[in-house]
């Protein structure tokens, strides 16, 4: 097995679990910055679009790191794909790959169900609304909560703020609640 | 000019967990470090399938350990080290707290009964 097979296979939770902790002392001693993703959000709108909104008028220059950072993600995330993806397919849970088949899913191919995640299925109704309003809940819920899951999960819970032990759990139940009683009455239908 | 510096931290702060403001100019390309990490960190997201919708479904629905394993054991390595760096900032580590501090410890050793 060469090295790019063996980089290849999906990484164990071991591995990219303490990668991921590491993140944030990384961040602290090469600049002092506190580690957190959806703030670039902000940043892009302070830059883009300020639009005389209090909330975005300030020198977004100043925390240009962060736009650096999330490009490093986007980077990374292409080069993951495209030249380490695993060949073999995703080793899923049997319930789960039943009770998507159950709705009407076959391929589980890739990263998320491509029949149900496409630009054609994005003028369908149920396209539209697992796709452009869920990304307004995540948009909303980010900045209602102050902070994204990573933000608060990762760098909150590590800093041991309660604001962000409130952020986690409640994402928890909000994606349990989710992922077992709604999203099911929705595939469905 | 300190008033509106305080006014414009004061305005990041809202509705924000941190505040970043670089107190240094760089240069456009000091920034790339962050860029670095940056790769890391989506390369490992995707090599985990962090980001599958798959491993998320798995998650919410208790069907899996591999998700609350990564966030279990990244939080872990997160405090370990904020405690870590926390505990070297505040107390500045001088060669004469060294001294001191060794010289505790091994009167330590030695006094305990």
């Amino acid at each position: 097995m060469t090295f790019i097979d063996w980089i290849k296979q999906p990484w164990p939770w071991y591995v990219a679990g303490p990668l991921i902790g590491l993140t944030v002392p990384t961040l602290l001693i090469i600049g002092n910055k506190s580690f957190g993703i959806s703030s670039s959000f902000r940043h892009v709108c302070a830059a883009c679009v300020p639009a005389n909104v209090p909330f975005f008028k300030y020198d977004w220059k100043k925390e240009i790191w962060n736009l650096f950072f999330v490009l490093g993600i986007f980077l990374g995330g292409i080069i993951a794909s495209q030249w380490l993806s695993n060949p073999e397919p995703i080793e899923l849970n049997e319930k789960l790959v039943s009770e998507l088949k159950g709705y009407g899913l076959s391929n589980i191919d890739g990263l998320l169900p491509n029949e149900w995640f496409n630009w054609s299925a994005l003028a369908t109704g149920k396209g539209f609304f697992l796709m452009v309003f869920g990304g307004f809940l995540v948009g909303f819920g980010t900045r209602y909560a102050g902070g994204c899951t990573s933000g608060h999960a990762i760098m909150g819970l590590s800093t041991l703020q309660w604001p962000s032990l409130v952020a986690t759990i409640c994402f928890m139940i909000g994606g349990i609640v989710m992922a077992n009683w709604i999203l099911p009455f929705i595939l469905k239908n | 000019m300190q008033q509106t510096t305080q006014q414009e931290h004061t305005l990041r702060s809202t509705d924000a967990m941190c505040v970043n403001e670089s107190k240094l100019t760089h240069r456009w390309y000091h920034h790339l470090k962050y860029t670095l990490v940056g790769l890391m960190f989506g390369i490992i997201f995707v090599k985990a399938e962090i980001i599958s919708w798959f491993r998320i479904q798995e998650m919410f629905r208790f069907q899996s350990f591999h998700m609350f394993g990564i966030i279990g054991s990244a939080v872990v390595v997160g405090m370990i080290s904020v405690w870590i760096i926390r505990r070297f900032k505040s107390k500045p580590f001088t060669e004469n707290r060294f001294i001191y501090k060794l010289n505790h410890s091994i009167r330590g050793i030695f006094m305990e009964p």
